[in-house]
């Protein structure tokens, strides 16, 4: 140990202990007391007084009250995220949301390096100020407009860089890249993890959305929707996407198991925008017309009219249609059909009744719904946002509005306010209001393709301009009144005018929080969210629509022998009415502790939480009823009546009914991050989550989930010499998320399910037969990522891969039904599943001269399957293969195979009769009841095969974004591999019942020697069993679903900078955005969509916006 | 409990860890401010205690069945507990025909089981509902127990205790006709029955009990629900002690034990003898539907299951065998009130439900010509006589009723089952009635002809027990009809 040194600090410490008067003495004394009784050599005494001095130095540092300071752009506005770090240590510290910083343990000639993504670094030397003010550092001139911002869990604002969780961030320049009105739309294509899936919507789901896939088998498949940090139970539609500022994905355990047993299909957190302190006001303006392209109705696989009228033809010879020319309830008949029964009774001639038939194979339906049903949609959105603050209180106001009219003319207006403010009156306490008020309005339109229909017969030879027989035969509603009754017919070009659905909601989101700040490290939270949702269903059908007049003939009396009819319906129209309300409350007790000190760092929460949730809806139905004059009458809704068609009784539909549901949540959680050096980190999150699931022991209800976490700064380490890459971490976690479907339940349940309008008894029913051993279901994941930047970002993005394990999930499971008899399976935790994936997020800079050219990949790779289904021993087929024939539409699970997957049966071609081939036992056969039976076997021999995947494996987006002067132009081509599709093909047995037919028809078996050149059956009536279900289900009929879109493409013109201040506006951009340009490359070649092989694609849109800033 | 504690020890925490901070803390600070937020933390948390918070109900629809209301709604589930008898027996029966196009416009289930060939069905069936209204039973059996019967709800307990027992006997006894042979004394002991649940549980597999045993729970449920049941019911929906003892009756006819049958009709007769004069203008006999639903000669309503085989067997294709119909004199009223005209066929309109679903409940109608039968069988003509007569003249038009009047018993006999035959078309008996009169040497053989292949099925063939769902069969190994 140099001498010389040793002296120096002794003299610096020296200096120090004078500015601590009261300690001086005490100081020397203990000093001069260590270093004379050391027995030491002489030598090492000066080296004990030098540990000393510096536990001395270190002690008195510790006491100082540190500096402030602020940190600000060119313009002075305040920079948040900014990373503040003491030079040659480990201590550091981020700049709060208004910029602002305090550094505690800093010695008075410290050097302090600040740095951000987004700013040049800058040192500044203390100097022993106690506060710096504002430091202005110069902002990167990043093309992107990269501005790092703080994640939000919900629970709290963390640093994205120093998360161990799966996390992503879509700003609000990302999010502004789409014009839709939907805000989670925006988000496809723009980020990892999210797969938007165009299967239909079922009960398991309300959106179309995953994070990172499936997690559950038969429990609910949405993910969390977090808005400002509580849960979101209104409609997701309400949200206005240009009132929201950023969103955060939390994708692993780690980031999400602070929300518990919702947070299994992962959590989706918004932001509104918000004001900052200090900062003049902001005024932010945006205006975007969008206008919709007609959707192409020629894609559906209609038959041609002229192949229907034959195929009608055929099965009119064959019978098919006589008993319903006798049947009592007067089903109707086809145009067509009818024309043929006048020919057979004589009625018309021959060649009238071929006048009649030519007439109607000329006619497309789809021309019809396109000349007087479909239009261009067009949708106008505009938005106001103000901020701005000042010392003490930083405000947002936002007022956004959207108005459109659809395709099928339906209208929808919407209105949003948001309000924010941030009171601080003292330095340790802080208010906030948050308010967001959505008041919108839908009325239906016209009919949509294919909703005109013959009795459910999809008749492509149907015009409009007359009318249609809707319900009932055209020649029983001619006569049956005799001139008493309503007119009985359907007029479809009129009747939606008289007949319109209103859909009103009304959504308050409010927040109030109180935070107080005692010392600088600890504050509490209160905060109190209060929601309520109110949506009216109203349908008003009036005196001229054919559903008020149908009802009123059906339940008309006619007494023919005194001239005397009675109406048992009022006169006038229907009006239905469906409230529903939705209230949710939660209050929130959080402790928020945030210290760092030498080279640690602790972040912790630790909060309470209760949280409850009220559905009731109402519904009602008033019958003779006019809106003005405003008249109503009451109606029996007890008795039966007999209606007029068959005499039978039947009550008069729209009784009132009453629903409540009530679910309560209670949590405890904390989430602890200590962060080491700056280096290393490890993060623990645990939940305890209670809930009132109905008819669980109390103590069951109680599910703990936890998480742990660690990252690792590789590019802080010394051994660390990669200069290209300055930025690199890596991350893992492992942890629990959970799952609960509140309709289960482990005791018999009886609902009461109204009164039996016979007897007038109460009727109670049970509905859920009891499992006691039911739990939650409970999601393990484990996650691996890599975050890393090149020097300048020119390359920088993320990679994780995570692997997913879902145990204890519900699945039903097929019993005997003897016992309970009310359903073929009961819930049981008797599932699991797995799934894995690998996702890339990395943007690259690839030119930044006079052209600044970026590119941002987007990676998906997801696989999961299910890895146990019912108990093994059960001899039941219901795991087996041959569950996924024509599946794909909905999770079907077979232990091993993906959750949506397709299987087929093989094909063996057409025989000589056009009936389609199947293999049993390897032979060719037409048998199709043994083919359908043999399908169990599980030998080779089977005769069905295992195809793939019905969801995208490999899916994602390239986006790249030229800037050359003002102008920016950004294109997304989004791609999705891997999977596979069933087409819509012929069923002759649907065509028969259902006249629901296939434009393949024309493709079909006609003579021998047709097997050569086609698949499509012959049609034979009646009808082979099994025939359809397994042409259906061949192969043929599964197409690869690969496929590459152009998504978007958005060019705007950007007017800012200095140039801009001689003028109104500081900022003003036009924008112009082409969305769902269509498909530049497919796997099938028969040019269908794989996403919407059964309806139309989404049509193209065009927008062009206008955004100022003033 | 411990969900209480836990709460309270997190604040304790919360609490502790706070002061000590403060203690240690070398910064001044307003620690009176944290204690206020601390007591509202506190209070929030702890105050509404979580237990009590957790056990509210989460729809208010939803109950645990644990009451005698909750029981009785169970019980009065109509569409569950009186609209689920047996439909197969019906399309298998012989009361009906249908065109060779309404044939093959049917599914392959309906097909088969229309030609008795063994044909598969999964749930949802006839099976899983009777077994569904069997299950509510047992529940209130089970549920009831609990329940401590008092002067104040005596009525209401006696009736939940005795519909529950006659509920489960009247579907066992239903399911017994269907999926079992006819009762033959020599066999029955080996013959499999059906499955006699008798608990909720649904972890108890089942079995198929004998048919002997199956019988002898019937009559032992039945028996013991009439100590409880009230001689007539609120509503016919409900059963009642007439019921009980109509079911008995239905039960010993099945079992051609007629002494026992007679005095079990009788008294249900002896309760309630109404019936209703097709003479009576009231009645639009010419109407779609002649017949009020719980029309006076309804003891007990139920209605056969309408899924499944219904469509085929159901009057909007079903065609009345047309010896029957031939059967009916010109002055026979029910010839109006029963049939419609369908081309040169007739089509059935006489249903006691007012509707399309056909009437399989218990009606006075049946008794009388059950009690026929059985003073026929017992040798007293004069009382067989007397009731088929009084039945009678209440079909006919006034004044044409020719009484019969007849010494040979085996004439009687006939005259009374071919009238109990045109009296009682689908009404859910026919199945039972060819089984249990050819096990007597009646050679009834229903025929079929489809597309000119004709189709039949023998006496006592063992197609009568009708095939039991196939996904029961794999689930539980169960034996095969």
């Amino acid at each position: 140990m140099n001498l010389k040194k040793i002296y120096k600090i002794h003299l610096r410490f020296k200096n120090k202990l004078k500015m601590l008067e009261n300690n001086k003495w005490v100081s020397i004394l203990l000093l001069l007391f260590i270093i004379l009784k050391s027995n030491a050599p002489i030598m090492a005494r000066p080296l004990a007084s030098y540990q000393l001095n510096l536990l001395f130095i270190e002690h008195i540092d510790s006491l100082k009250p540190g500096t402030t300071g602020e940190i600000a752009d060119e313009q002075g506005k305040p920079l948040p995220g900014v990373s503040i770090q003491v030079k040659g240590t480990a201590i550091g510290v981020t700049t709060d949301e208004n910029g602002k910083f305090r550094i505690d343990t800093v010695t008075d000639n410290a050097i302090l390096v600040i740095s951000a993504l987004n700013i040049n670094r800058k040192e500044i030397r203390i100097g022993g100020k106690k506060n710096l003010g504002t430091i202005i550092v110069k902002t990167k001139v990043s093309q992107l407009g990269v501005v790092t911002i703080k994640a939000n869990t919900g629970y709290q604002l963390i640093n994205p860089n120093e998360t161990n969780g799966a996390i992503n961030i879509i700003d609000n320049k990302t999010l502004n890249q789409q014009t839709g009105t939907n805000i989670l739309k925006r988000l496809d294509g723009m980020t990892t993890s999210i797969l938007f899936d165009t299967k239909n919507i079922q009960a398991q789901k309300k959106s179309n959305i995953t994070v990172r896939g499936l997690s559950s088998i038969n429990g609910p498949l949405d993910p969390l929707i977090v808005l400002d940090g509580f849960i979101y139970d209104g409609d997701v539609n309400n949200l206005d996407p240009n009132l929201i500022d950023n969103i955060t994905i939390l994708k692993d355990a780690a980031a999400a198991s602070i929300w518990g047993a919702r947070a299994g299909n992962g959590v989706i957190v918004i932001s509104t925008k918000k004001g900052k302190l200090n900062q003049k006001l902001n005024v932010d303006f945006n205006s975007t017309v969008t206008i919709n392209s007609k959707p192409n109705l020629s894609y559906m696989p209609q038959m041609s009219s002229s192949d229907y009228i034959n195929a009608e033809q055929l099965l009119f010879g064959k019978g098919y249609f006589t008993g319903q020319f006798t049947n009592r309830n007067h089903p109707p008949i086809t145009p067509a059909v009818e024309v043929f029964e006048k020919r057979a009774m004589g009625e018309i001639s021959a060649s009238d009744s071929a006048d009649l038939i030519d007439r109607l194979k000329t006619v497309d339906v789809r021309k019809e719904y396109n000349q007087y049903f479909y239009t261009n949609a067009v949708t106008q959105q505009y938005s106001i946002n103000m901020n701005g603050g000042n010392t003490n209180n930083s405000y947002a106001l936002s007022i956004g509005y959207n108005k459109g009219i659809g395709e099928l003319y339906e209208s929808s207006r919407k209105l949003n306010i948001s309000l924010n403010n941030i009171y601080h009156p003292n330095k340790k306490i802080q208010i906030s209001a948050n308010i967001y008020y959505t008041n919108s309005k839908n009325i239906s339109g016209k009919p949509s393709y294919n909703s005109v229909t013959i009795g459910g017969r999809q008749v492509p030879y149907l015009t409009f301009d007359n009318n249609i027989d809707l319900s009932l035969r055209g020649a029983y509603t001619d006569t049956v009144g005799g001139g008493k009754l309503l007119n009985w017919k359907y007029y479809p070009l009129e009747d939606y005018r008289h007949d319109k659905i209103a859909n009103t909601t009304n959504d308050l989101f409010s927040i109030f929080g109180l935070q107080y700040k005692p010392l600088s490290f600890l504050s509490i939270d209160l905060q109190y969210q209060y929601e309520q949702q109110q949506s009216i269903q109203r349908e008003y059908a009036d005196t001229g629509s054919y559903k008020a007049r149908n009802l009123i003939n059906l339940f008309s009396q006619l007494d023919r022998v005194n001239d005397i009819t009675k109406y048992i319906i009022p006169f006038g129209g229907i009006l239905s009415t469906n409230n529903g309300n939705t209230i949710s409350q939660t209050g929130r007790v959080q402790l928020n502790f945030n210290n760092a000190w030498k080279m640690n760092a602790i972040t912790a929460i630790v909060g309470a939480e209760t949280r409850q949730i009220n559905y009731s809806s109402a519904t009602n139905t008033t019958y003779g009823y006019i809106n003005d004059p405003l008249l109503y009458s009451n109606v029996d809704f007890t008795n039966r009546y007999p209606t007029i068609i068959t005499g039978a009784n039947q009550t008069i539909p729209g009784a009132p009914t009453f629903g409540n549901i009530e679910n309560r949540f209670i949590s405890l959680y904390t989430n602890i991050s200590y962060i080491f050096k700056k280096q290393y980190s490890l993060s623990l999150s645990a939940r305890k989550d209670g809930s009132n699931i109905f008819g669980v022991n109390t103590n069951d209800k109680w599910k703990p989930l936890w998480s742990s976490a660690i990252g690792w700064s590789i590019a802080n380490e010394k051994f660390y010499h990669l200069n290209f890459l300055p930025f690199l971490r890596l991350r893992a976690s492992y942890g629990f998320s959970g799952n609960v479907d509140l309709t289960k339940s482990s005791v018999p349940i009886q609902t009461y399910i109204g009164t039996n309008a016979l007897t007038g008894y109460q009727i109670g029913r049970i509905t859920t037969l009891n499992n006691p051993n039911l739990r939650w279901e409970k999601v393990g994941t484990i996650n691996l990522g890599i975050d890393f930047s090149t020097i300048n970002e020119t390359v920088a993005g993320s990679i994780d891969y995570y692997r997913k394990n879902g145990n204890d999930l519900y699945a039903p499971t097929p019993y005997d039904y003897t016992t309970y008899g009310l359903s073929p399976t009961i819930i049981k935790n008797v599932a699991s599943m797995k799934g894995n994936g690998l996702e890339l997020n990395i943007k690259t800079i690839n030119t930044n001269k006079r052209i600044f050219w970026s590119t941002r990949t987007i990676f998906n790779y997801q696989s999961n399957k299910t890895t146990n289904y019912y108990s093994p021993t059960s001899n039941s087929s219901s795991t087996h293969l041959s569950q996924l024939l024509g599946a794909g539409k909905s999770i079907t699970p077979v232990v091993g195979k993906p959750l949506y997957a397709i299987a087929a049966y093989k094909w063996g071609g057409l025989d000589a009769a056009g009936n389609p081939q199947g293999y049993l036992n390897g032979k060719l056969s037409i048998d199709y009841n043994a083919l359908a039976n043999t399908r169990l076997s599980n030998d080779t021999n089977s005769p069905i095969t295992y195809v793939g995947s019905a969801l995208p494996t490999i899916f994602g987006s390239v986006i790249n974004t030229f800037q050359w002067k003002s102008f920016t132009l950004s294109l997304n081509v989004s791609y999705e591999f891997g999977y596979y599709f069933i087409r819509p093909a012929l069923s002759y047995l649907s065509l028969i019942n259902n006249g629901i037919g296939n434009k393949e028809y024309s493709k079909r078996w006609q003579k021998p020697g047709d097997e050569k050149t086609t698949n499509v059956p012959s049609f034979v009536y009646p009808d082979i069993s099994g025939r359809d279900a397994f042409y259906n289900n061949a192969i043929i009929n599964v197409l690869k679903g690969g496929n590459i879109r152009l998504k978007y493409v958005n060019l705007e013109y950007h007017f800012d900078g200095e140039g801009a201040k001689d003028h109104l506006f500081n900022r003003l951009s036009i924008y112009v955005n082409a969305a769902n340009l269509g498909i530049l490359w497919r796997a099938n070649k028969e040019m269908l969509d794989p996403d919407y092989p059964f309806v139309a694609p989404p049509v193209k849109s065009w927008a062009l916006g206008l955004n100022v800033a003033f | 409990m411990g969900v209480r504690t836990k709460c309270c020890i997190l604040i304790l925490d919360i609490n502790v860890g706070s002061t000590t901070n403060l203690k240690l803390n070398l910064y001044t600070m307003n620690a009176r401010a944290l204690y206020k937020i601390l007591i509202i933390a506190t209070i929030i948390t702890s105050n509404s205690s979580c237990k009590k918070y957790l056990n509210r109900k989460s729809n208010s629809s939803f109950v645990i069945p644990s009451t005698l209301t909750d029981m009785q709604a169970l019980l009065d589930d109509a569409d569950k507990m009186n609209t689920k008898t047996s439909n197969y027996s019906e399309v298998s029966s012989d009361d009906y025909f249908v065109t060779d196009k309404t044939f093959q416009s049917q599914g392959a289930t309906n097909r088969q089981a229309y030609i008795w060939q063994p044909f598969q069905y999964d749930w949802s069936n006839e099976w899983s509902d009777a077994y569904y209204a069997i299950y509510i039973s047992n529940l209130c059996l089970e549920r009831i127990a609990n329940i401590q019967k008092t002067v104040y709800n005596e009525y209401n307990w006696n009736n939940i205790e005795g519909s529950a027992l006659f509920f489960r006997a009247y579907y066992f006894l239903n399911l017994v006709w269907s999926y079992a042979k006819g009762y033959d004394s020599v066999s029955a002991e080996t013959d499999p029955g059906i499955p006699l649940r008798l608990s909720s549980d649904f972890n108890i597999p089942s079995s198929r009990a004998s048919v002997k045993d199956t019988y002898k729970r019937i009559i032992q449920d039945t028996r013991k629900s009439i100590a409880y049941l009230p001689d007539l019911p609120q509503h016919v929906m409900r059963p009642s002690k007439a019921a009980a003892y109509g079911l008995l009756a239905r039960t010993y006819l099945s079992m051609h034990l007629y002494d026992d049958a007679l005095l079990y009709v009788d008294s249900c007769l002896k309760i309630y003898n109404k019936l209703m004069d097709y003479n009576d203008p009231a009645l639009d006999i010419e109407g779609n539907a002649p017949f009020a639903k719980f029309n006076p000669e309804t003891i007990f309503y139920s209605e056969e299951d309408s899924q499944e085989g219904f469509y085929i067997a159901n009057n909007y294709f079903a065609l009345v065998d047309t010896t029957i119909y031939a059967s009916y004199n010109k002055n026979d009223l029910r010839k109006i009130a029963f049939f419609s005209s369908q081309d040169q066929y007739q089509m059935f309109k006489g249903n006691y439900t007012q509707d399309y679903t056909m009437f399989s409940g218990i009606a006075t109608d049946e008794m009388y010509l059950t009690r026929a039968e059985c003073y026929a069988r017992l040798g007293n003509s004069f009382a067989a006589l007397t009731d088929l007569n009084k039945m009678l003249s209440k079909r006919w038009k006034t004044g044409f009723s020719d009484t019969i009047s007849l010494t040979n018993n085996q004439n009687l006999l006939d005259t009374i089952l071919l009238e109990r035959r045109k009296e009682l078309l689908f009404r859910g008996l026919r199945w039972m009635d060819i089984k249990r009169l050819n096990k007597e040497g009646y050679q009834i053989t229903p025929k079929r002809i489809i597309d000119g292949t004709n189709y039949s099925l023998l006496p006592n063939d063992a197609r009568y027990a009708l095939p039991l769902p196939t996904d029961i069969i794999n689930e539980t190994g169960i034996h095969q009809n």
